[in-house]
């Protein structure tokens, strides 16, 4: 059994730093958390995405690390893309080491939108997504209108979700949308990116890190579910563009492991790339039946006094999505709801929660359940 | 068109070549479906690197057996419409295939798109490649061997005989036979057993361009078919390194040599010269390499662009038109204007019919030819 040992996250936002100077923030904050010192540290998984577009050129940047941390240690990088943090958390939990540090960290918001843009479509097959213009806003667009069409969900529903993690991250200190009021006329009449998804469908590129370290030392939060899974690159090549295979088995397997069900759930952490990800993910991970997951947000479930709060850090809408540290900073967010330290955004008598990572369009999915001890 | 690589055992299937099935180990065939039908668009307002023309829709495209593509388009389609590329019979027709994986099918559907070449078992077939230099296929300096390879299996598929195509190419700045080896046309030729025709030991025949005397190989006119395969480059004089410039090696390495000089000394205007020379040439049909291609300082320092399309047309003044237009490029190559004056061809994009994909849809920023101190001679 592993359990959450520190924590630590940078502010998601577009200030101009190293990854490196990002990383070492993070870093050092989970230290301080845990109160182990870098001596303590066994092994380090890290994820970053290689960004061609931030001007570094650091490729191998767990060789980096090693320079930083002025020791010698097995440091191996886990990319998935977007869902490389959670990735590199799933690989750090089936290491034998006493105590291993996980860490995402990039620098995203450093070029014209669309060079960054087209750096975030080199997460998508070449021949067939690439070269057909299948942006990933474009991408999440096809499948919010099969779910619309099949389902009857609708744009309302869309914006109640983005108005919900603006919300949300109005409360989060962390977030790039801290403090900032952002309205549901507003998110209404965003542009449209690629039909039916508006500007603020889409979560914002940004800069930061995010780390936790694990181990095997008793906590107050101990990672009871793991569950990982990869479905085909392309969501047209699927059965079903509209379910996520990788989810299903990954959260499958995470609560077989911890043995809850989805009602047992608490608090949870969703990938919201887009909101209508966040949509078909209460789906595909059991909180709502195929094609309801639409009641979910109309009736208030999931919002922060609703019976199951979803993305209460803002979520990747609204907190930011600096790619690689996502899925870490989602392990911390629950960790502190866990902890009752979320303050104005604490979920009341919160002791399940559950973090759903995912890189590509369904294409490499972690989920990971967390519970207070 | 969807492509599907189907087991023919187990029916498994794969959206790219698969040479065997990785369960039942049985032969794997392509299925190629053509009807299809529009289940799902997108409207996209973002431009990016790749895709810097806006709006453009996506379609989710799907053939009677449930499979799908993604297919970016110009034009708004409606849920339910059918989805089709016709083939045009127009003489100034250009193609534009994206390749799916596989090279074979991207010629084939570039040449059915223009109406099919008239081949069958007598016809005399003479396919001039660029091999102008000592250099491997992927820096795409010279033409693809899996593009030459595809168009002799299309040719031998409509009926004509190995022993009538020929290969022909001179090496201008390098030795004949390592040109020949490191470009992987000496493989490619072994394993279609094609000859390989040194164009600089052909006869010649003299013929009166601009008052200048120019000798032309005598291999391009007793042949029936003769298909052109340039590389699609820049190109530091031209602008662009296509048809035109690919065809001109037709031309005796001195009288090259000898209109590169004078050139230099600004005696003759080359894009005058180029477009001439297409007057003393027979017909020919161009098939546009863009598996890799080329941008930045080409013919010879570009980068490689990964273009990954095929075009075809059977007129060349058309066909670079057309690539002048994918690259974005602000300046036009003067020959074409020129050759369109001459009767050659059409160099007006309005004008030319445009079949297979959409160029709005296809076209993307190529670095320019502009030179650099840099630069190997």
């Amino acid at each position: 059994m592993h359990y959450i040992q520190g924590i630590g996250m940078t502010k998601f936002s577009i200030e101009d730093k190293n990854t490196m100077d990002f990383a070492q923030e993070a870093i050092k904050l989970a230290l301080d958390d845990s109160g182990l010192s870098i001596n303590d540290l066994d092994a380090v998984v890290v994820s970053n995405t290689d960004s061609r577009i931030n001007g570094e050129r650091q490729r191998h940047f767990n060789s980096f690390l090693s320079s930083f941390f002025r020791k010698n240690m097995p440091i191996i990088r886990v990319p998935a893309v977007c869902g490389g943090g959670g990735a590199a958390l799933w690989s750090a939990l089936r290491t034998d080491y006493d105590n291993v540090l996980v860490l995402g960290a990039d620098k995203i918001a450093t070029n014209t939108s669309q060079n960054v843009t087209d750096q975030i479509l080199e997460a998508a097959d070449k021949t067939y997504e690439q070269d057909e213009g299948m942006i990933f806003p474009a991408q999440n667009a096809l499948v919010a209108q099969q779910h619309f069409l099949k389902y009857n969900s609708n744009e309302d529903d869309l914006a109640l979700i983005a108005l919900k993690n603006h919300e949300h991250a109005f409360l989060n200190p962390k977030a790039m949308f801290y403090k900032k009021n952002i309205t549901l006329e507003k998110i209404k009449s965003s542009p449209i990116v690629a039909s039916p998804l508006r500007l603020f469908d889409c979560s914002i590129s940004v800069n930061g890190a995010a780390a936790c370290i694990i181990g095997k030392k008793k906590s107050n939060v101990k990672i009871c579910g793991s569950g990982l899974s990869v479905d085909y690159m392309t969501t047209f090549e699927r059965k079903d563009m509209i379910t996520w295979n990788a989810t299903k088995k990954a959260a499958e397997d995470a609560y077989k492991q911890a043995n809850v069900k989805p009602k047992d759930i608490d608090v949870a952490e969703l990938h919201d790339a887009f909101t209508i990800v966040e949509l078909i993910s209460y789906e595909d991970l059991g909180f709502a039946e195929k094609g309801k997951g639409q009641e979910l947000i109309r009736n208030g479930t999931v919002k922060l006094d609703g019976k199951m709060p979803i993305n209460t850090s803002g979520g990747l809408k609204a907190k930011g999505h600096p790619i690689s540290p996502t899925g870490i900073s989602q392990i911390v967010e629950i960790t502190e709801q866990l902890r009752g330290e979320c303050k104005e955004r604490q979920v009341s008598n919160a002791k399940i929660g559950l973090a759903q990572n995912i890189g590509g369009a369904g294409g490499t999915v972690s989920v990971h359940i967390l519970e207070k001890c | 068109m969807i492509i599907r690589w189907v087991c023919k055992k187990c029916s498994k299937e794969w959206i790219y070549p698969v040479e065997r099935c990785i369960y039942c180990k049985d032969n794997v065939e392509k299925k190629i479906s053509r009807k299809l039908k529009v289940v799902g668009f997108t409207k996209v307002n973002i431009p990016s690197v790749m895709h810097p023309i806006i709006p453009y829709n996506i379609l989710i495209l799907e053939d009677e057996n449930g499979n799908r593509i993604p297919k970016k388009t110009i034009k708004d389609y409606e849920m339910g419409d059918f989805y089709e590329e016709e083939s045009s019979k127009k003489e100034n027709a250009v193609s534009i295939v994206k390749i799916k994986y596989d090279v074979d099918i991207a010629v084939e559907e570039a040449l059915h798109l223009i109406n099919d070449l008239d081949v069958n078992e007598s016809s005399k077939i003479l396919i001039k490649p660029n091999m102008m230099a000592t250099s491997y296929p992927y820096l795409a300096i010279t033409t693809n061997p899996k593009t030459v390879s595809a168009v002799i299996k299309y040719l031998i598929k409509k009926g004509a005989k190995k022993e009538n195509i020929s290969i022909a190419e001179q090496c201008i700045y390098a030795p004949f036979e390592a040109a020949l080896k490191k470009t992987g046309f000496e493989q490619l030729c072994k394993s279609h057993s094609i000859k390989f025709i040194d164009l600089s030991k052909s006869k010649f025949v003299e013929k009166d361009i601009g008052g200048m005397n120019i000798k032309i190989t005598k291999e391009v006119f007793d042949k029936d078919l003769i298909i052109n395969i340039p590389v699609l480059k820049t190109h530091l004089l031209f602008g662009i390194s296509g048809a035109f410039e690919n065809i001109a090696r037709a031309v005796s390495k001195e009288n090259l040599l000898q209109i590169e000089n004078l050139a230099k000394e600004r005696k003759i205007d080359l894009d005058d010269v180029i477009a001439k020379l297409h007057k003393f040439l027979p017909k020919y049909i161009t098939i546009g390499d863009g598996t890799i291609g080329m941008e930045g300082n080409g013919p010879l320092n570009g980068n490689p662009a990964f273009l990954n399309y095929i075009l075809a047309s059977k007129d060349p003044v058309a066909h670079d038109a057309v690539f002048n237009e994918l690259g974005l490029f602000m300046r036009k190559s003067r020959y074409l204007e020129i050759a369109n004056k001459l009767g050659l061809g059409e160099n007006n994009i309005e004008k030319i019919d445009i079949a297979g994909n959409e160029l709005n849809a296809t076209a993307r920023e190529l670095s320019p030819a502009i030179g650099s101190k840099l630069m190997k001679i």
